[in-house]
């Protein structure tokens, strides 16, 4: 497994609090703006998601990739973002 | 295929588990996600072909089992034909053709072939009723009221049979229990064989059998013929309402006539009287039908005599093994009776005669002869005569008095001993004279003093009377053993100080009173073995509770010295100045208000228990508030408790060894401005641990000197940092080498510089520095 990202890093140090969505690893502008119009506006929405398909992986790909379209990486990166995150604080 | 699409979300969330998929919440969000998934499962279940889901390998199985039923099934029933077979093969045929159209329901068979487990027993009915033409119906009852639980175990056994009939099919299970009609050998299988007298009719080997059967002649097979035509008749009424039973007239003459042909075949000498004896019981088998309708259901209990009857007349000139057998087994239990019979007579003569004897034993209450008097020499000194002599006519009197008396002391040593212990047992003199005075004639006392001296003498001399002569000191109580007196001369000497009776000691008692004094006496020592047992069983009662009060009190006492010992540790390792607690704030923080008087004792013992047996607490004296308490102080290493179960995590622990520059573990100078620490990081451990690692070392070292640049490897477990210069790098190869960190030892290495850029090729190398949010002082 390579290092991971700096904004994984911030993201995962801390409670998240009312980030917004953008904060999340793996999601930038784009995927944000999207995720935003589907209504998961803020980092703890996509938390709720990641939590109801109950942490699997696989899942939460494939519906990232139906709500945003994001591809394998940025999805991954996100949920290992998630998951690092419930690992600390949850 | 279902549209998945418009599945609603239960029914998604079923089709879901059907395939074994985790259950997940199906909402809004998620909907479109499981219903894809679900879409892939069943393209990918088409495509394997495997459509067997749990569900279907589930019917799969069971399937299978019922094949192998049916297998089984068939496998005893052929086992059972084959067995079947030495008996009589034209037999087996022809038993086939009868049975095969019988077609039954399993639930219907199951009763038949209860019927036909029953066999055993109305095989010996029929056959003795065959012979007992003239036989009153009450030896008809006792035998059948006895053949039950011969029947009632064939019944428990023959179900294992029934269950594997019912689940074949209808068609072969009658032939399974036709075939074991006759008592071939596979009726072990019900156990027939069990009992004795079955054991004829159920013989273990084929040749048995048959020879068995040439050798009973007609009796046997012709017995075994009526037994099958009874059994039918029994089956047909049994099933009523069975259509296959519709018409019993077309199916009951096929079996008897098949049977004929057996025995025709078995016994191709069968005589004709045998042949007469067959016909006349097929005339008779309809006024037995109700006669053994009633012992069906009204027999239970067996008895060997059942069979006695039908052995004395089958056995007339013949001479088998089964005759031999059986007239053993007949006269065995006949000549048992009898000698038990004489066995109670005798018994019983010997009792009465006891009980006579006993009750004739003691009716001497008149003596009037027997007896030894000591009659007085006329020639001899004249003190002696009333000491141990009498004078002649003196000696009818005393006997007559004795006679007087016996029955009146009998009468109060009985009531001493049986009724009322306070009715003395004895006559005092004046007593005796006051008897005789009032009951009879006589008036004068002194006569009657004189003579009762005279039979005190006499009863010296004869003790077969039971009666003796006591002294007390005073009338009251009764007399005893230690009261005798020996002699007429001892009398003599204290007849004015001492009251002198006369007493019966060990009177004739009868049974009632022997029965009821043994009784109580029993009792009584019952109830001191009670009282004793019951005194041992509360003694080790009180000393099992007490073990566990202890038990329990220690426990408590442990508990709270424990937390005592918590408290303190606590009050340490929270770092005030004051590493001391007053000891009576301590028993307060630990026991409740309510507690506090009551568990006074356990606090007592928890405090002694700590100054004597805790090395690690020092009581002393200190003033707290300008008021003296005692106080306890921990004195023990703060965490000691807590190093013991786990390193703390992410804390600088200390130094292993001297690293100053020059020192034997480190260089003089650093080589380089680069580093390579090991040690802190384990081998594949997540980035959050390699986060905590590199601010760890930030925080030892950033503050002591200038770093360029941190990061660490999770594969290797290694921090990777670039100094200032070298001077800095020897700074921090100073402050992290053999430190420990987590319970783990760090070790440093200096990394040259091409390595290190090769690395990490982004490293910066001029400011900024990095900075460490909370810098570590040690």
């Amino acid at each position: 497994m390579s290092s991971t990202s700096q904004k994984h890093r911030n993201f995962v140090v801390e409670p998240m609090g009312e980030k917004p969505v953008t904060d999340l690893a793996g999601i930038g502008e784009v995927l944000g703006d999207r995720l935003s119009h589907a209504g998961f506006d803020k980092a703890y929405v996509v938390l709720g998601q990641f939590l109801v398909l109950k942490k699997n992986q696989e899942l939460f790909k494939e519906w990232m990739k139906d709500v945003c379209s994001a591809n394998s990486k940025q999805s991954t990166d996100c949920w290992q973002c998630l998951s690092d995150w419930c690992e600390e604080f949850l | 295929m279902v549209d998945v699409d418009k599945l609603s979300d239960g029914e998604l969330r079923t089709k879901l588990i059907e395939f074994g998929f985790p259950v997940m919440p199906i909402t809004g969000t998620t909907r479109k996600v499981m219903v894809r998934k679900l879409k892939l499962l069943l393209e990918n279940q088409n495509k394997v072909g495997s459509s067997d889901g749990r569900r279907s390998l589930g019917r799969y199985s069971s399937e299978e089992d019922s094949d192998a039923d049916v297998k089984t099934t068939k496998n005893q029933k052929n086992r059972r034909a084959t067995m079947a077979a030495p008996v009589s093969s034209t037999g087996m045929v022809t038993r086939k053709s009868v049975v095969e159209p019988v077609l039954r329901s399993p639930k219907k068979q199951i009763r038949t072939t209860t019927s036909t487990t029953t066999r055993s027993s109305r095989i010996m009915q029929a056959v003795k009723d065959d012979f007992d033409t003239g036989s009153d119906s009450e030896s008809d009852i006792l035998a059948s009221s006895k053949s039950k639980p011969d029947s009632g175990s064939n019944n428990d056994d023959s179900y294992g049979d029934v269950g594997l009939n019912s689940r074949s099919s209808a068609l072969k299970s009658p032939l399974s229990t036709s075939s074991s009609r006759y008592t071939s050998p596979k009726s072990d299988d019900f156990g027939y064989s069990s009992t004795r007298d079955s054991n004829f009719y159920a013989p273990p080997s084929p040749s048995r059998y048959t020879s068995t059967f040439s050798e009973i002649g007609g009796t046997g097979s012709g017995s075994a013929t009526y037994g099958t035509d009874k059994l039918n008749q029994v089956r047909a009424r049994l099933s009523l309402g069975n259509p296959a039973h519709e018409k019993p007239s077309s199916y009951n003459p096929i079996p008897a006539s098949s049977n004929v042909t057996l025995t025709e075949h078995d016994t191709p000498f069968l005589s004709n009287f045998t042949r007469r004896l067959s016909a006349l019981s097929a005339a008779k088998k309809a006024e037995h039908d109700k006669n053994d309708l009633v012992k069906e259901h009204d027999s239970n209990g067996f008895t060997p005599y059942t069979r006695r009857p039908y052995v004395s007349k089958t056995t007339r000139g013949r001479e088998s093994i089964y005759d031999l057998k059986a007239r053993r087994d007949g006269s065995d239990r006949k000549s048992n009776f009898v000698s038990y019979a004489v066995l109670a007579v005798v018994a019983l003569f010997f009792i009465v005669l006891a009980v006579v004897y006993l009750g004739m034993a003691s009716d001497t209450s008149v003596v009037s002869s027997g007896y030894i008097s000591p009659i007085c020499d006329p020639e001899e000194i004249e003190s002696k005569k009333g000491v141990h002599c009498l004078l002649k006519d003196h000696v009818q009197s005393a006997i007559n008095l004795l006679n007087v008396l016996r029955p009146e002391l009998q009468k109060k040593s009985l009531a001493y001993h049986c009724t009322d212990p306070t009715i003395k047992p004895q006559m005092t003199e004046a007593e005796i004279v006051k008897f005789c005075l009032t009951n009879y004639a006589v008036n004068n006392a002194a006569k009657i003093k004189n003579d009762l001296r005279n039979l005190e003498v006499m009863i010296f001399l004869n003790p077969e009377w039971k009666i003796d002569v006591a002294q007390t000191d005073t009338n009251e109580g009764a007399a005893t053993k230690e009261n005798i007196v020996k002699n007429m001369e001892q009398v003599l000497f204290n007849i004015d100080k001492k009251v002198t009776s006369l007493v019966m000691l060990h009177p004739e008692l009868p049974y009632k009173c022997v029965i009821y004094n043994y009784f109580v006496s029993a009792l009584y020592s019952l109830a001191m073995l009670g009282i004793i047992f019951a005194a041992l069983f509360v003694l080790r009662l009180s000393l099992k509770f007490y073990g566990r009060y202890e038990q329990k009190q220690k426990e408590e006492v442990n508990s709270m010295v424990e937390k005592i010992l918590d408290i303190l540790q606590n009050t340490t390792s929270e770092g005030a100045d004051i590493n001391y607690v007053v000891i009576n704030h301590v028993r307060d923080a630990i026991l409740n208000v309510n507690d506090r008087t009551a568990k006074q004792k356990l606090w007592e013992k928890a405090v002694k228990y700590i100054s004597e047996n805790e090395s690690r607490v020092r009581t002393e004296v200190q003033s707290v508030h300008g008021e003296s308490f005692d106080v306890w102080r921990w004195i023990g290493s703060a965490n000691l408790s807590m190093t013991g179960n786990s390193p703390r995590k992410g804390v600088w622990q200390g130094q292993a060894f001297d690293t100053d520059p020059g020192a034997a573990n480190s260089l003089t100078h650093a080589p380089t401005p680069c580093l390579k620490i090991r040690g802190m990081l384990e081998e594949g451990a997540g980035p959050l641990a390699a986060t905590a690692a590199r601010d760890a070392v930030l925080s030892k070292i950033a503050h002591r000197c200038r770093i360029l640049h941190c990061h660490a490897e999770v594969q290797c477990g290694v921090v990777y940092l670039k100094c200032g210069n070298e001077d800095d790098a020897s700074v921090a190869f100073k402050n992290l080498h053999g430190w420990w960190y987590s319970g783990q030892l760090v070790t440093v290495k200096y990394l040259r510089m091409e390595r290190y850029q090769e690395r990490f090729p982004d490293a910066p190398s001029g400011p900024p520095y990095l900075r460490s949010a909370k810098p570590c002082d040690d």
